[in-house]
């Protein structure tokens, strides 16, 4: 493991903006370098990127994966990252995120590639748009995967092993009312805002239960002052570690907002989205003791939870293949405080190092 | 009165753009336009216009006032209007300015036509649109008018006599965000705030004369987080200044339990208040206003309306004003035009106050 390439790769690929959903240069960029180190690449239709690269001192034909998405948050452009050796972090000027979140993870890959002594065949995934609700894992093209376990590189302290994610539920909410002069005619328009009020009031949000929780995130209603307001947006959300309940909350949330709706006499149109579907991996499998044995051996002590948040590795375990989730040594995400932790991105290195050789 | 003459002016004035709060190169172009007149002009501190024009074959001093506002609402710049038999309108891609440049054409034809009057005085206020800041802070130790008429109404009946108090407010709530999902009980959600306090907010029509509305709210950036800003756009509305008030105070302590319930905070911000004003129908500038309709086949429509206009500033300093029409349709639209014959009526109702004073 060479820290110096480890950090010049890194800086390399933060400078190459990727804001969601404008990563298609970025993950081109990530195609081509990794040919060099002697992979072959695909696409998906969808512009995910797929490479994989064969065994190496090593007779396995079992292959793993690792995946990253390649896009970041805003503000994302121009970023410059400024390796602090003192502190032993890398941040930004702080007039962007540094992008971290989840190129630290991809640098980690690549060292990784080039440090191992040995390895089983593997899979690396470069995701699209995952900051804009896992697109790209969502349209992603399963049939060009073997491998039979993913580990996804998103998470912050190398220490973190999630094993299980919430199932969650995006609700996005259009009341229409009738529109008019609010001195000089208002009982001839209906409030679209007095609608919403009259749902939210009505609504548990907030913590419901030690695995569930629902909010009202965004509440935008009326154009004007002096206008009966016609159009109120909410967006809504509610998630559970529990499928079953996630599932049940979200139609009552769904029945209320009907309810205020018919009681105020207005239109009203919900689009309802699965965003993600729980998952729950054994602590026992495979994929969790291995990593966690990686881990003791670099003296990390594995913090094996369960998660709310969304994350591609939802989508592979929807699809049948067992991912968890690992952490990468980035702090303060989707902030223009964001930085990365040096000494834990040589961590997070080693282990998937220890990792793969361990697997040759 | 010249009708190709009272177009011309009118096409004029509304090529020179004047979005509020861009509108001193107007006020400029009026000042020079009102001294080819014969007006001594002043600007006061705010850059309101004010033009004194002398007596006309009168020997009466009392001055009467007529007043426009020079701006306009966007998009309001390249103007090009399109002069049809029967109405000017715009070429569709801005509005056309009628507002309130058709009445200020209107005061321009009636000083050139009118066979007599007494002393005018012509004042063209900033701002109105987004306010009505310039009636507010104009210098009123310049006006010597005891009466007069402000022209910003549609049609050449409307003889407007009161406004309601209007108090528009700001309300902001602040909570603190948290992620929804990982942390929620860490959060106070301002949008939960704001719902519960609109819930027990009495709005629409309270009573004959009075209003309230939330007519804007914007809470929350992103569905994972517990919404940390919500900002509510409020108005209440009375004939009744009372009554008005007592709403305002109502709905304040409203806002204030809510967020106290919810651990939130709450800012509230009065960015306008008009005080209600009425004029008695058997007032001198009203019964002019009536008789000078009927002598020109027009039937007055006298009422109180519920928006405030400049009237309502220049009313509580001392000067009673009535709102006229100016002949305009479809304001603040890229469709808005104004009728030629209703130009022509309104421009000859103003003559004929002006002579009948003489």
């Amino acid at each position: 493991m060479n820290t110096q390439r480890l950090i010049s790769t890194f800086c390399e690929l933060v400078k190459i903006p990727s804001e969601s959903p404008n990563d298609k240069e970025f993950i081109s960029y990530v195609a081509k370098f990794l040919r060099l180190e002697g992979a072959k690449s695909k696409r998906d239709s969808y512009g995910n990127l797929i490479i994989k690269f064969p065994a190496k001192n090593s007779k396995s034909k079992t292959s793993i994966a690792f995946c990253c998405h390649g896009d970041t948050v805003k503000p994302g452009v121009g970023i410059k990252p400024i390796v602090d050796l003192e502190k032993g972090i890398i941040r930004t000027d702080g007039t962007t995120i540094l992008g971290a979140d989840d190129k630290a993870g991809i640098a980690e890959i690549i060292e990784m590639i080039r440090a191992a002594e040995k390895h089983p065949p593997l899979e690396i995934i470069i995701t699209r748009c995952e900051e804009i609700g896992s697109l790209g894992a969502k349209n992603l093209d399963f049939s060009l995967i073997d491998s039979k376990r993913v580990y996804v590189l998103d998470m912050d302290a190398p220490s973190e092993l999630v094993i299980g994610e919430a199932t969650h539920v995006h609700m996005d909410v259009t009341y229409t009312g009738r529109a008019a002069h609010s001195g000089a005619e208002p009982e001839k328009g209906i409030s679209s805002i007095q609608a919403a009020v009259r749902a939210i009031y009505n609504m548990k949000l907030g913590r419901i239960d030690a695995g569930t929780t629902a909010n009202v995130g965004v509440f935008n209603g009326g154009e004007a002052r002096n206008s009966i307001p016609e159009t109120t947006k909410l967006l809504a959300e509610c998630r559970s570690l529990d499928y079953e309940k996630a599932i049940k909350l979200s139609e009552e949330m769904k029945e209320i907002f009907i309810k205020a709706s018919n009681e105020s006499g207005t239109k009203i149109h919900i689009d309802t989205d699965l965003v993600s579907k729980g998952y729950k991996i054994s602590a026992d499998s495979d994929i969790v003791k291995e990593f966690a044995i990686a881990l003791e051996k670099h003296g990390v002590k594995p913090d094996i939870q369960v998660i709310v948040a969304g994350t591609d590795a939802s989508l592979f375990n929807e699809h049948g293949i067992p991912a968890v989730v690992v952490g990468i040594g980035c702090r303060d995400i989707h902030s223009k405080g964001e930085y990365a932790i040096i000494s834990e991105m040589e961590t997070t290195t080693k282990v998937l190092v220890s990792l793969v050789e361990g697997l040759a | 009165m010249d009708k190709s003459r009272l177009i011309n002016t009118f096409c004029d004035l509304v090529r020179i753009p004047s979005e509020s709060p861009d509108d001193k190169e107007f006020i400029a172009y009026m000042e020079n336009l009102l001294q080819k007149e014969g007006a001594k002009t002043r600007l006061d501190d705010f850059g309101n216009l004010v033009g004194k024009i002398p007596a006309k074959n009168s020997s009466s001093n009392e001055y009467v006032m007529f007043c426009c506002h020079g701006d306009t609402v966007k998009p309001g710049i390249g103007i090009e209007p399109v002069v049809e038999e029967k109405i000017i309108r715009s070429k569709g891609d801005t509005i056309l300015g009628g507002d309130d440049k058709a009445g200020i054409a209107e005061i321009i034809e009636m000083l050139r036509s009118a066979k007599k009057h007494p002393p005018i005085e012509v004042v063209i206020t900033r701002c109105e649109e987004i306010a009505p800041a310039g009636a507010e802070f104009l210098d009123y130790s310049l006006i010597d008018s005891k009466m007069g008429y402000v022209l910003d109404m549609d049609t050449p009946s409307d003889v407007i006599t009161g406004g309601p108090t209007c108090i528009f407010y700001t309300v902001k709530f602040k909570g603190v965000p948290a992620h929804s999902g990982v942390s929620p009980e860490k959060g106070v959600s301002a949008i939960q705030a704001a719902a519960y306090a609109i819930s027990n907010l009495r709005l629409g029509r309270i009573d004959h004369e009075t209003t309230a509305n939330v007519g804007v709210i914007k809470g929350g950036h992103s569905m994972n987080i517990i919404p940390e800003d919500a900002e509510l756009a409020v108005e209440c509305r009375s004939l009744n200044n009372e009554t008005a008030l007592k709403v305002f105070d109502e709905m304040k302590e409203i806002f204030n339990k809510a967020a106290k319930k919810f651990g939130a905070t709450v800012s509230i911000d009065a960015t306008t208040a008009l005080e209600a004003y009425s004029i008695p129908k058997d007032a001198k500038v009203v019964q002019l206003a009536v008789s000078a309709m009927k002598k020109n086949g027009v039937t007055p429509d006298v009422k109180g309306i519920a928006g405030g206009t400049d009237a309502t500033h220049i009313n509580h300093n001392g000067i009673q004003t009535a709102v006229l029409g100016v002949g305009g349709r479809m304001m603040h639209s890229t469709e808005e035009y104004v009728i030629i014959d209703e130009l022509v009526a309104i421009t000859n109702i103003i003559t004929t106050i002006v002579e009948d004073l003489a």
